[in-house]
């Protein structure tokens, strides 16, 4: 049985070795240039695509963290606020969902930009937010209007206080849809395909 | 049954011990390594199809030679089942367990291994969503199939839509109808559509319901509210699997099998 359990181990930690290793880079700019002119996205495609997924998303919880935290000045909020609008497509909303106690669950809507108002006036002295290090990227799918659909998963730990007490904690996955379009880059006169972030589902997974 | 105990135990360890991944990664300041509960769960529907096509791990990456000989596919299929199930763990009745088991067989047999391709047509999507009509609380179920265009790329279309917004009436069933003998006279009275009042009464009840679903929303009677609940089926030769999104805070949750028929 021991020596199950070091076979175990000595798995475990090749296991790990293994994936420590970094992805091989692509370049992406010659990469974006050889895309336009295919239908099927091949495995590289793919990891470009996810990669510039993951930046995006990245900014977006960042713009997130820093529009929630009271502490920073209201100037740098209400620039986050806008910067973060950037990255969505026109007409994007937030769908929340919270499960009461009961069972029941409690579904709304909002537009982005009521969203994120709403997220700058929350009734606490303090916010801070958390995101997981876990960010899942779907495979991406060609639209019949030739954009590239797919779908990330980020996952958010919000903490509210009154005064120095914990008034309330929640941690909820944040489902995000993700379109890549090609758009015309007019200072270098080419077309580059560019990541934005559609309607977003908020499922309140638990209270802490 | 031991040994599925023990894969398990494995693929925990590996969750636990695997920090250094989450501080590479560390882009934000504001990171928070992940919980293990949050790898383990299925958190998107395609997430479940490449888990259940054995093409990637819980991380999201392609499944190696060392995880497969670590946790074989039959095993990491049974993580796919809603293990809550309450038939699961019926001390009197064993038949779900044995269906389970039955239909992971049929999955993972060596000769002819069985996958899901959301756009062969083995995969339909139900949607339960909250509708106002004429201004009353109303609910519709949407029942949609991916389509694959001819230049390879694809879409949801709607299939049909049921509501219980209308009623059909029941004289009016009695009176217009093609009879059931008109196969046989090369279907002449199909002429009665044009002659009726209401021609929907010769549809099928779906296609009736969905004709007149887009009509009321058409004339501007209809308004949308909130998607409440998504349910995948799933078919295979002789086998139909249901799977739902269970939102709960164990290893087991997510997307996963809340059902599995034999055909």
């Amino acid at each position: 049985m021991k020596m199950r359990y070091l076979l175990t181990l000595l798995f475990i930690g090749f296991f790990l070795a293994g994936n420590a290793q970094e992805p091989t880079k692509t370049a992406i700019s010659s990469k974006e240039a050889k895309i336009v002119d295919e239908i099927n996205l091949s495995d590289a495609d793919i990891e470009v695509f996810k990669e510039q997924t993951k930046q995006k998303v990245d900014e977006f919880q960042q713009h997130i963290v820093t529009i929630g935290s009271k502490e920073q000045p209201a100037e740098k909020r209400n620039m986050a606020e806008k910067e973060a609008l950037k990255l969505f497509f026109k007409g994007a909303e937030m769908q929340t969902s919270v499960i009461s106690p009961d069972g029941s669950v409690a579904i709304q809507s909002r537009p982005m930009e009521k969203y994120l108002a709403r997220l700058k006036s929350l009734p606490f002295t303090a916010v801070v937010i958390k995101f997981y290090d876990l960010v899942y990227i779907s495979s991406f799918t060609k639209g019949p209007d030739g954009r590239y659909y797919s779908s990330a998963t980020v996952i958010q730990e919000f903490t509210g206080f009154t005064g120095d007490n914990i008034s309330y904690r929640d941690v909820t996955k944040k489902e995000i849809e993700i379109v890549i379009d090609l758009v015309e880059d007019k200072f270098f006169n080419e077309k580059k395909w560019k990541v934005f972030l559609g309607n977003i589902k908020a499922t309140e997974t638990k209270k802490v | 049954m031991k040994f599925a105990q023990f894969q398990y135990i494995l693929l925990l360890l590996i969750v636990f011990t695997n920090n250094s991944y989450g501080q590479q990664k560390d882009i934000l300041s504001n990171t928070l390594i992940t919980p293990k509960e949050y790898y383990l769960q299925v958190k998107q529907f395609g997430e479940f199809i490449d888990r259940f096509n054995y093409k990637s791990d819980w991380r999201g990456n392609l499944i190696t030679d060392e995880f497969k000989k670590a946790i074989p596919r039959k095993n990491y299929i049974l993580y796919l089942v809603n293990n809550e199930d309450s038939r699961l763990i019926d001390s009197k009745d064993s038949s779900y367990r044995a269906l389970c088991s039955d239909f992971i067989a049929f999955v993972d047999d060596s000769k002819n291994p069985q996958n899901i391709n959301l756009f062969s047509g083995q995969v339909k999507a139900f949607v339960d969503a909250q509708i106002l009509y004429k201004g009353v609380k109303k609910h519709a179920k949407f029942e949609l199939i991916p389509e694959v265009l001819p230049d390879r790329s694809a879409k949801w279309v709607i299939n049909s839509v049921e509501t219980d917004c209308f009623a059909m009436n029941s004289d009016s069933l009695l009176k217009h109808f093609i009879a059931p003998n008109s196969h046989e006279t090369s279907f002449i009275n199909i002429k009665k559509l044009i002659s009726v009042s209401d021609p929907t009464y010769l549809l099928s009840k779906s296609t009736a319901s969905t004709l007149l679903f887009i009509n009321e929303i058409e004339k501007k009677h209809i308004t949308m509210n909130n998607t409440e609940k998504i349910t995948f089926r799933i078919s295979f030769t002789g086998w139909e699997i249901v799977v739902e999104e269970f939102v709960r805070s164990t290893n087991n949750s997510g997307w996963l099998i809340s059902d599995i028929k034999r055909l």
